[in-house]
């Protein structure tokens, strides 16, 4: 069946590469040009204004950016300790368990993930509030508390929002940790029983290596998500108050189209062009060590 | 007997305590559309109503700047043309892949799906350039575009590991028969490739439907408002106002995913498994 017949596999690859090169490849060179330009997106040429590396300089001195650099990392590890933490820490449980119910709480655990990160961004915010429902909780098992707003400090909205992400997606981390303990046999884990290894040692010692593959996909996964998460932040806090919240994507999105921002579209270009290197970087990074692993 | 007891008590209470941190947020958010107004912050509510359903939909256009039925509308409209485009973009890309040998195939697969890579924001300026050049701004193109681009990637991922899976023998057959390349794909490889166009559908769905950057940007004609821009403007601006009535378009916009998720759920399931599998 495999054949080199180069017009008709082109007719079944145009409609595809028309696409990528129109809305991806394209974008992504004009973006790395616009880097070198100042334009406010309202004059018809962008590549007017040549400014050579003004946006570079002025990044480096833009304390803003370097917080929002730091809260995506401060993000992204978040994302991949706890999501694979407590997703494995389910699947484990869902999978040896032996629960009544079954399928249903897989789920259930996985439900948050397909909502809009709108809804959950505006359910998150009325719970994060000083009269919110966090704190009322909190007030119900101790009274020598002060409530403070979650999301109103510039201490605490990053982590909030953080938190939030990792309650919507560890349902997603949790159903490909479950599938990949579906591909562990039974015997190994029956084995390492009869050898007297508690669950603790069966867990470190036989699944976690088995699953390594999983791991891996699950953290790249995560790392690719962390990194361009915008709507929950865009929805909670805006970047807010004062930037102290403020992600890559959010500043970029501040100093582009936002009401409120800047419409540097040339700075938002080159900050978008780092976020995309920073995400091919951890890509090939983690291709690198599987490679390694292999 | 004791210890058995013991631990299938623990085993539950744990699994009851998951299910309160992950459904407290939800239930909430569904009781507040049925709580009245002087309860809505309460833990307990004592009294239920349902008053706030009709009353969000007499007040809806007035907040939401266009008709309830418009706004599902375009939600509809612009998810339903994207997807026939993923799918058919998509599937006749991986039958290239599967079906034939060409220089340059495996460099140009891995590029496919750097595209997944990129972050919208990198896309979003030039995307916006392009589309006044083009002059489809105030047009449901500005979305659909890009949404076709940006996610048949990911169904060219699926779909090519699954066509690959087909026994060679079945297209040699119909080959025999003197049926064409395009018709071996339409007529054998779709059909049968039926769970893995389910899965793409889902996955997709679930990206398209609750996609809200671009339409943030692009949508500036209230009327062509699609459902997250609605939950966001009223985030902004009512959210915190009147609770109760608030509460009931949330629910009302999470009842056609949770609909969808329960009929397919074993497709969201397997479309995320297969990439686990693969690793």
């Amino acid at each position: 069946m495999v054949k080199n017949r180069y017009f008709e596999i082109l007719i079944f690859l145009s409609l595809g590469i028309v696409f990528f090169l129109v809305f991806i490849v394209y974008p992504v060179m004009f973006s790395a040009g616009l880097s070198f330009f100042d334009w406010s997106g309202y004059s018809r040429n962008p590549f007017e204004n040549f400014i050579g590396f003004d946006n570079f300089m002025r990044m480096a001195g833009d304390s803003t950016f370097w917080v929002s650099l730091k809260n995506t990392f401060i993000f992204v590890s978040g994302l991949i300790l706890f999501q694979n933490f407590f997703g494995l820490l389910i699947a484990i449980f869902l999978f040896y368990g032996k629960l009544k119910g079954g399928a249903i709480w897989r789920s259930v655990f996985f439900f948050p993930a397909v909502l809009s990160p709108i809804i959950i961004g505006l359910v998150w915010k009325r719970i994060f509030l000083a009269d919110g429902l966090l704190n009322t909780i909190i007030l119900f098992f101790t009274q020598n508390y002060e409530p403070i707003h979650w999301l109103g400090n510039l201490s605490t909205p990053i982590f909030a929002v953080m938190f939030v992400t990792i309650w919507q997606y560890t349902g997603y981390n949790m159903i490909l940790y479950f599938a990949g303990l579906q591909g562990i046999s039974n015997e190994l884990i029956e084995s390492a029983k009869i050898d007297g290894a508690n669950w603790l040692q069966t867990v470190t010692k036989i699944v976690i290596p088995q699953l390594y593959k999983v791991i891996s996909l699950a953290v790249i996964l995560n790392i690719i998500g962390g990194f361009k998460v915008f709507d929950l932040i865009y929805t909670m806090t805006s970047g807010g108050p004062a930037h102290a919240s403020e992600v890559l994507t959010s500043y970029i999105y501040f100093q582009s189209f936002s009401i409120t921002g800047t419409n540097r579209m040339g700075y938002a270009s080159l900050m978008a062009m780092v976020l995309t290197i920073i995400v091919l970087i951890f890509s090939i990074i983690r291709i690198r060590i599987e490679k390694r692993i292999e | 007997m004791g210890k058995k007891f013991f631990l299938g008590f623990s085993k539950y209470t744990a699994l009851g305590i998951m299910l309160l941190i992950v459904g407290i947020p939800l239930i909430w958010i569904i009781s507040i559309g049925f709580r009245v107004e002087s309860e809505v912050l309460d833990i307990l509510p004592t009294q239920f109503t349902t008053i706030n359903y009709p009353k969000m939909m007499i007040e809806f256009n007035s907040w939401g700047g266009l008709s309830f039925a418009r706004m599902f509308g375009n939600s509809f409209l612009v998810t339903a043309v994207s997807l026939i485009g993923i799918l058919m973009i998509s599937s006749l890309v991986a039958f290239a892949f599967s079906n034939y040998k060409f220089k340059f195939k495996e460099p140009l697969f891995i590029l496919f799906l750097l595209g997944m890579l990129i972050p919208a924001q990198v896309l979003l300026i030039p995307l916006f350039f392009l589309m006044k050049n083009l002059n489809l701004m105030g047009t449901y193109f500005t979305l659909i575009l890009p949404y076709m681009a940006f996610n048949f990637p990911l169904g060219v991922l699926l779909l090519r590991s699954f066509f690959e899976k087909i026994p060679i023998e079945i297209k040699e057959a119909a080959k025999i028969d003197g049926a064409s390349d395009f018709r071996v794909f339409m007529r054998i490889i779709l059909p049968l490739s039926r769970p893995a166009l389910a899965t793409l559908t889902i996955v997709s769905f679930m990206a398209v439907w609750n996609e809200f950057l671009f339409a943030l940007v692009f949508i500036r004609d209230d009327s062509m408002q699609t459902i997250p821009l609605i939950l966001n403007r009223m985030g902004f601006t009512r959210w915190g106002v009147d609770y109760g009535v608030y509460g009931s378009f949330i629910t009302i916009t999470i009842i056609p995913v949770l609909i969808i998720f329960l009929i397919f759920q074993r497709w969201f399931i397997a479309g995320l498994s297969a990439g686990a599998v693969k690793g």
